[in-house]
This record gives structure tokens, C-alpha cells and sequence, in this order.
């Protein structure tokens, strides 16, 4: 069986000249880069004040909205704002309330009274549900939920409440920069390729086949154990590697994004995809694309 | 009196239990508390920026789904119609289907021109009668032609117009065959269209006979040029007579066979067509609506003659089926317009208010909310002044004790007649303060809110700025209310509503990133909170 084997080589940087109009306009900085000196300013998260200069603190890029100046990090932790949806693994199982990993600075945490009973019943949860938990959620399990409210420390606590959310099934796992994906009105998406994808605020992204027929009581409940056809799985193997593609170079993930990367792929085998020269190839196919589509 | 109401939509009946513990009351009392009349219900349910954030930071939830839960909606019969719809969707699916195959492809075509023509030609009508030259036109003696179940495109002369300007009802004498003297006492038919447009006049095949009938607008379909000289009331008399079994054999008096062989050789004189009253140019109608829906009309006469499906053997029974089917669909469409979101009373409100948020860069395009949007779900009340003046940094440049005096502007809603003592950085905030109202209240405006901009900056009262300032700064209570007429429970009441409004200003700074703001808010809330303003109410615990 023939093994191939690359010694590491210089990226290639890859760049639209349709596009350097706009790269012009983006300020990047870096840690103790001087934003500016005028006072008006108010500083926001990733800035600081150094003897009446405002200094980045991170290195990112910097935003103006009105008379506030603040700086998103590229590379960062996750930060949870209400109404986000993550993916996320279980950790631990305490005394009313699951720990969840989330890609943030402090653990997640699903209180029990924020989970759907089985049966959708509503009522105070008793002693039984508590030692019922583990039987519903492990260590290990991963689950879909959103995010319902940020303590005053950052740690962000979430809800599985809606029969979308639960613990999640078959599928992939793929982990990114919390700062590539986009903020959409949804994050739920049925490609038109054969597969679903859930794409968490987190940077935790989730490609499942899509389900058959919609179970209306199963809910968060039911996860289907069923073999999953070549097809379906020669897909999501596919979306994987184009999503590592995608996230290797720093293309925004969104379902139009993604989409057009899996078509730009479809010239190759899967297991090229994830080779540098043929990862450009597709890059450079889908940005001419997304500078189409919005020009 | 106490109880439990029923729950809105599930129960019929709530209880109430009238606690009598010094004996019962008497008659009159109690007639009035069990069957008086009880306040008539109002939805309050108002839509705030605040809350269409909040729903749209969410992705299970939508806003219309919110305002449709709301008792205003109420009125909808949702249920009611939502059995109609799956009745109508069933006769749909056993109707049988339509054959548009050949000649008869453009039979749906043929039928929506058919229909259009129909509701022009009733406008028209109906802006006919209403003018005064139509009413005059339409008097004793001018010959119409009457087109509705009976009859189609008979002649008639007009005996007698009633008085009734709501519905009014004219009586004519029409030729028709011998045998359909009776009105067709089933009204559909009335209502079927004929699948034939024509203008050719009706002439008995038989021996001519005649009838007296009372018409209603719709039954007149043109008014002709020419009048005849008849003598109503003879006629009039003579038909109702003969109604009468006793005198049904006797031959028709003089007037009515003159004027019925006048009206047969009218019709005969003029078989494709008789000349009619042009609205435009004989009624002298000049609105734009009329003369629009005449041109409309001769437009759409003359496209009917391009049909292929009205040669075709089968077309009177397809055209049957279409005029079905379409009717069933006509009702089904109006009523899933009923159930869907686009019926709802607020809706407008709902989209204007997006449109401000968009402007103001609260969410974007799609609907994702942005950082303005989420500093905005924190704040309870005056949301937009309050981000605005957060994000144009208007609170950096005071110390706490102005920027509290500032914002209570958003808490005091009473008119003062003192004019307060205020510094000079209190006054540029002010002035900031107003410029900001101003572009937003002229914002709202021009995305079409019903408020105007001077009534949104009014708003926001200074009255009390400087008993704030005074009492952040220490003052004792006695000598703040010397400041002011306004009476000192007011007071109490804002600065208590002023902390809470101090305590969102200090959650949007962290949400934004700014801990001067946030340690400012706190500085301020601490130097109000004290002293008797604060202390624990005596009737609460």
C-alpha cells in the first residue's frame, strides 16, 4: 500500500485581487499596537489604556460602532451571548446540573430544571430526576443546546428546551475557531448534498445524516442506531475535510460557504482534499464564488 | 369577591366567590355585583424594541408568533376556519380535473379575463348610478338590457324607480319567452357568469311574451340610448292583475303589448347590438377611475375574441368545472390569508419598527442581532435613547453624580414649574441628551411611526436634575425637597427607578467592555443609595 509523506513546506498565501479593495479597509493590530490617541473614544473588549492611548490588548481586527472602539480576536476562546447555539460534551455529572465543555474559558453548565423531561411534561423536578440524570446524559455524550444566560463571571449556562436540541447521534465532529463561524438567523442546515450540519457558535461543528421522517415525541431522546449507508457517510467524510479546508484558510463558515467548497471538491477524491496544493485549488474556486454571489 | 377566571381559549366558565362576612348584602348590591356590567376588555399588549430583540436573539421564536398568542388576536376564529380549510382542501381533492388540452388550453385564461371583465363592468355600474347624469339616464321610460339568470341580454323598459338610494330596485317590463315569466327562485343561478360574452340581443324563438319584474343594479347591464313612451302605472296594474288566478287567461291591456311589440322590434332592428351609453362621453363621468375602467373594459372585450376554447364541443361543461374549482380556491386562498401572519393587526407596526432597528444598525440585514442590538435587550425601558447615548459616549466626560442627575430624565415623567439650577457639563449632557431624541424621534417618523419626533423628544423631562445632582452629592433629604415642587413620594419613587436604571447601564458596559462605565454606574448608584430614599418599606415584608 502506497504511503504518501510531505515534509512541511511554506504556506503559499492566497489572495483574490477582486478582493484587496476591501482588505485595505480592515485594521488589523496586534498586542500593543497604538489604535489611536484621540480621548473621545470609548474601549471596548481587547483594548486597553496606556497613558491615554488606546492599545489593543489581542491581536485581531478592530471595530467602530459609533464612539466605541473594541478589537475581535481571531484566535480566542468561545464567548457566549444569549440566544447562541453551541455543541458541546459532557464533562461532569453534579448534583442538579451537568458540566458542558464548550471551547470556552470556563466550563458550561445545563442545569436539569433547563432539560425537556421525556414525555414534554412540565413540573418541578424531584429527587428521581436526579438520579435519573446519568441515564439521560454521561460523561461523553455530546448534546446541541443554546445558550440561555451568562453568569457574572462568563460561564455560560444553556438549555436544551425545544425538540431541536438534545443529545446529538451519529455523525462528525468537527472543531474550529469559534471566530470563523458566522452569526446567522439559523444554524441548522439540510444540505442539498445528503446531509445536515449544525454549526455552533463554538467553533464545534456537527454533520449528521439527515433524518428520515421527523419523530414528533422522540425529541432530544431518540438517537437513532441505525447503520448509516455508504452514500451518506462518503458525504459527510467529504463536508469534513472541506470544512478543515475552509478553516485552515480562515474562510467564514456559513451554509452558502460550505456548500460551494463541497462542489468545488467534487472534482477530487476525498482523501486529496486535505493535501495543501489541491486545498487551494478549492479555496480559490469557492472565494471567486462568494465574490460573485455578492458582487 | 374573589375567584378564578377561565383560562383564555380552554375553559367557558370562571368562579367567583362573594365573601359575605357581616350577613348577606342586599338585593341591589348583589344584582349589581353578579349581573352588572363587567369593563370591557383591551389588549395592552404593545409592541417595544426591547422585545423584538429579545425574540430575534432567539432562533426557536418568532415575533409573529408572540403577536398572534396576544388577546387583540382574538377575534380571529382560528379554530373555525382552520376546519373550513381542510373541508374546502377535501372538495378540492374530489373535484374532477380539468381538461385543458387543445383548444381548451386557454380555458383559465378565458375565465380570470371573465371575471375581471365582470368586476370592471360593476364598478363602472356602480359609478354610474351614483353620478347624477346615471340617475337621470335611468329614469321611466329608458330602455335597458337586462342580463342576470332569467334573462340574458333581453330587452327591457324601466316603469319605476324606487326611492331607496341604499338598494335601489328598478321595475321593468323585459320580453322574454312564453313560459319564463317567473323569476328563477334559486339564486346561484344568478350568480353562475355566462361563459359566452356577447352583445347579441335576445328575440324570443316563440311567440313573444313579456314580464314584469323588480331589478337590482347588478341585473342591468347597459343602459341603451333610446327611451320609449309608456305609461307605468297602467302597465303596472294590468300585469298585477293578471297574476290573479281569476284573471291569468285574460289577454294583456293595450299599454303593455305596445310597448312589449316596440321593445320586440327594437330587437330586432338592432340583433348584434344596440348602441349604449358610453359613461365618458354621453354620462360625462370624468373621474380617473371611470374612464380608467372603460378603457379596462374595451381591452378586455376585445381580447375575448382571441380565445381558441370557446370553439371547442366541450367548453360550456369544462367552464362549468373551472367556475367550481375556482370558486372552492377563491374561498380556500381567502381564508388561509385569514390564518396566516399576514393578517395580523400589528403586523405593519412590527415591520416599521425593524425597519428603525435596521436603520440604527441594531440588527442587520437578515435579521442577526448585532452588539447595539444585544446592549439594547438589557435596558427596560427607553432602550434606544439609552444605547444611543451609551454608544455616542455622552456619559465618559461626567463625573457620577452628573451622569446619574442625566438619566433621570428617563425616570421623571411629571412637568415641573421651577426651572432647575444645572452646571455647565450638565447642560452640554443635556443638550446631547436632546440631539439624540430628536434623530431618533425623526427617524421613527420617517419609517413611518405614528409619533412625532416633537412628541418623542418631550418625552424626556429635566425637572429633577438638579435634586439628583444635590442628593448624589450628600445632601440631606429636607433640603433637596426645598428645591423642587415636585412632592417628595415623586421623588422617592424616581431615584429608587433611577438606581435600576443605573444598574442596566452598568450590565451594557460589560457586555460592551468598558469597566470605567461600569465602575461609574457603580460609584453613582452608591452615592444615591442611602438614607431615606432606600430604607425598607414599612408595609412590605
Amino acid at each position: 500500500m502506497a504511503v504518501e509523506m510531505r515534509l512541511p513546506a511554506v504556506h503559499k498565501h492566497i489572495s483574490l485581487a477582486a478582493s484587496q479593495s476591501n482588505r485595505e479597509d480592515k485594521h488589523l493590530v496586534v498586542p500593543g499596537d497604538v489604535i489611536t490617541s484621540d480621548t473621545g473614544f470609548m474601549r471596548g473588549h481587547g483594548t486597553y489604556m496606556d497613558e491615554d492611548r488606546l492599545t489593543a490588548s489581542v491581536a485581531g481586527e478592530v471595530e467602530r460602532v459609533n464612539k466605541l472602539i473594541c478589537v475581535r480576536p481571531l484566535k480566542t476562546r468561545y464567548n457566549g451571548e444569549v440566544g447562541d447555539v453551541v455543541v458541546g460534551r459532557i464533562t461532569e455529572v453534579q448534583q442538579k446540573r451537568w458540566k458542558v465543555e464548550t471551547n470556552s474559558r470556563l466550563d458550561s453548565v445545563l442545569l436539569l430544571s433547563s432539560v425537556n423531561l421525556p414525555g414534554g411534561e412540565l413540573r418541578r423536578r424531584s429527587a428521581q430526576d436526579e438520579l435519573a440524570m446519568r441515564d439521560y446524559l454521561q460523561e461523553g455524550d455530546l448534546i446541541s443546546a443554546e445558550v440561555q444566560s451568562i453568569f457574572s463571571d462568563g460561564a455560560v449556562s444553556l438549555h436544551t428546551r425545544s425538540l431541536k436540541y438534545g443529545k446529538l447521534g451519529q455523525g462528525v465532529l468537527v472543531l474550529v475557531s469559534p471566530s470563523l463561524v458566522k452569526r446567522q438567523k439559523t444554524h441548522f442546515h439540510n444540505l442539498p448534498c445528503g446531509a445536515s450540519m449544525i454549526l455552533g457558535n463554538n467553533g464545534y461543528l456537527w454533520l449528521y445524516p439527515t433524518p428520515g421522517q421527523q419523530d414528533e415525541e422522540a425529541g432530544g431522546y431518540y438517537t437513532s442506531m441505525e447503520p448509516v449507508s455508504l452514500s451518506d457517510r462518503e458525504v459527510i467524510s467529504r463536508l469534513r475535510n472541506c470544512l478543515l479546508a475552509l478553516s485552515a484558510h480562515k474562510v467564514l463558515l456559513y451554509d452558502t460557504s460550505v456548500l460551494y467548497c463541497y462542489e468545488a471538491s467534487l472534482a477530487h477524491q476525498i482523501k486529496d482534499i486535505l493535501k495543501p496544493e489541491i486545498m487551494e485549488e478549492i479555496i480559490l474556486e469557492t472565494r471567486q464564488r462568494l465574490v460573485e454571489l455578492e458582487g | 369577591m374573589a375567584g378564578r377566571a377561565g383560562r383564555r381559549g380552554l375553559d367557558a366558565t370562571g368562579t367567583v366567590i362573594i365573601l359575605c362576612k357581616a350577613g348577606v348584602h342586599d338585593m341591589g348590591d348583589l344584582h349589581a355585583m353578579m349581573l352588572g356590567k363587567p369593563t370591557v376588555l383591551q389588549s395592552q399588549f404593545r409592541l417595544t424594541y426591547t422585545m423584538i430583540l429579545n425574540l430575534l436573539r432567539v432562533e426557536a421564536l418568532r415575533v409573529t408568533d408572540m403577536m398572534r398568542r396576544s388577546f387583540s388576536e382574538n377575534h380571529r376564529d382560528t379554530q373555525a376556519h382552520e376546519k373550513r380549510i381542510s373541508e374546502l382542501r377535501n372538495t378540492l381533492s374530489t373535484l374532477p380535473p380539468l381538461d385543458t388540452e387543445g383548444q381548451l388550453s386557454d380555458l383559465l385564461s378565458y375565465y380570470h379575463t371573465i371575471t375581471e371583465l365582470r368586476i370592471t363592468t360593476e364598478s363602472l355600474q356602480r359609478a354610474v348610478l351614483e353620478s347624477v347624469n346615471g340617475l337621470k339616464a335611468l329614469s321611466v321610460g329608458r330602455v335597458v338590457i337586462v342580463n342576470n339568470g332569467q334573462h340574458r341580454n333581453a330587452l327591457g323598459v324601466i316603469l319605476q324607480v324606487s326611492n331607496d338610494a341604499v338598494n335601489r330596485t328598478f321595475t321593468a317590463l323585459i320580453i322574454c319567452e312564453k313560459g319564463n315569466e317567473e323569476a328563477a327562485g334559486d339564486d346561484l343561478s344568478n350568480k353562475a357568469l355566462h361563459p359566452i360574452y356577447s352583445t347579441t340581443l335576445f328575440i324570443p324563438e316563440g311567440p313573444c311574451s313579456h314580464t314584469v319584474q323588480k331589478l337590482k343594479l347588478q341585473d342591468i347591464s347597459a343602459i341603451t340610448a333610446k327611451t320609449l313612451k309608456v305609461i307605468p302605472e297602467r302597465i303596472i296594474d294590468n300585469y298585477n292583475k293578471r297574476q290573479q288566478p281569476r284573471f291569468r287567461l285574460d289577454p294583456p291591456g293595450q299599454a303593455i303589448s305596445t310597448a312589449t311589440q316596440e321593445l320586440l322590434r327594437l330587437a330586432e332592428a338592432n340583433p348584434n347590438g344596440i348602441t349604449t351609453l358610453d359613461p365618458v362621453n354621453d354620462l360625462h363621468l370624468k373621474g380617473v377611475d371611470v374612464v380608467e375602467g372603460v378603457m379596462r373594459q374595451r381591452v378586455l372585450q376585445d381580447s375575448l375574441k382571441d380565445f381558441h376554447c370557446i370553439h371547442s364541443p366541450t367548453f360550456t361543461e369544462q367552464f362549468a368545472r373551472v367556475q367550481e374549482r375556482m370558486s372552492v380556491q377563491e374561498e380556500l386562498d381567502k381564508l388561509l390569508f385569514l390564518v396566516s401572519d399576514q393578517s395580523l393587526t400589528l403586523l405593519p407596526e412590527y415591520h416599521q419598527r425593524i425597519k428603525v432597528l435596521e436603520a440604527l444598525q441594531y440588527v442587520d440585514s437578515t435579521g442577526a442581532v448585532q452588539l447595539k442590538g444585544r446592549v439594547a435587550c438589557q435596558i427596560s425601558s427607553h432602550e434606544l435613547l439609552l444605547t444611543e447615548l451609551l454608544f455616542e459616549n455622552t456619559l465618559s466626560p461626567l463625573a457620577p453624580e452628573e451622569s446619574a442627575a442625566l438619566l433621570s430624565c428617563l425616570v421623571f415623567t411629571q412637568n415641573t414649574q421651577i426651572d432647575p439650577h444645572i452646571t455647565n457639563t450638565l447642560q452640554e449632557g443635556i443638550n446631547q441628551v436632546l440631539n439624540v431624541a430628536q434623530r431618533i424621534g425623526e427617524l421613527q417618523r420617517d419609517c413611518g411611526i405614528a409619533q412625532t419626533a416633537e412628541d418623542f423628544v418631550a418625552q424626556f423631562k429635566f425637572g429633577l436634575t438638579e435634586v439628583v445632582y444635590c442628593w448624589a452629592r450628600g445632601m440631606p433629604f429636607a433640603e433637596i425637597a426645598q428645591l423642587t415642587d415636585v412632592q417628595e413620594g415623586t421623588i422617592v419613587r424616581c431615584i429608587q427607578r433611577l438606581d435600576e436604571v443605573l444598574k442596566e447601564v452598568r450590565q451594557a458596559a460589560r457586555i460592551v467592555g468598558d469597566s470605567v462605565l461600569g465602575s461609574k454606574m457603580e460609584r453613582a448608584s452608591l452615592a444615591i443609595r442611602r438614607d431615606i430614599v432606600f430604607t425598607a418599606s414599612l408595609y412590605t415584608h
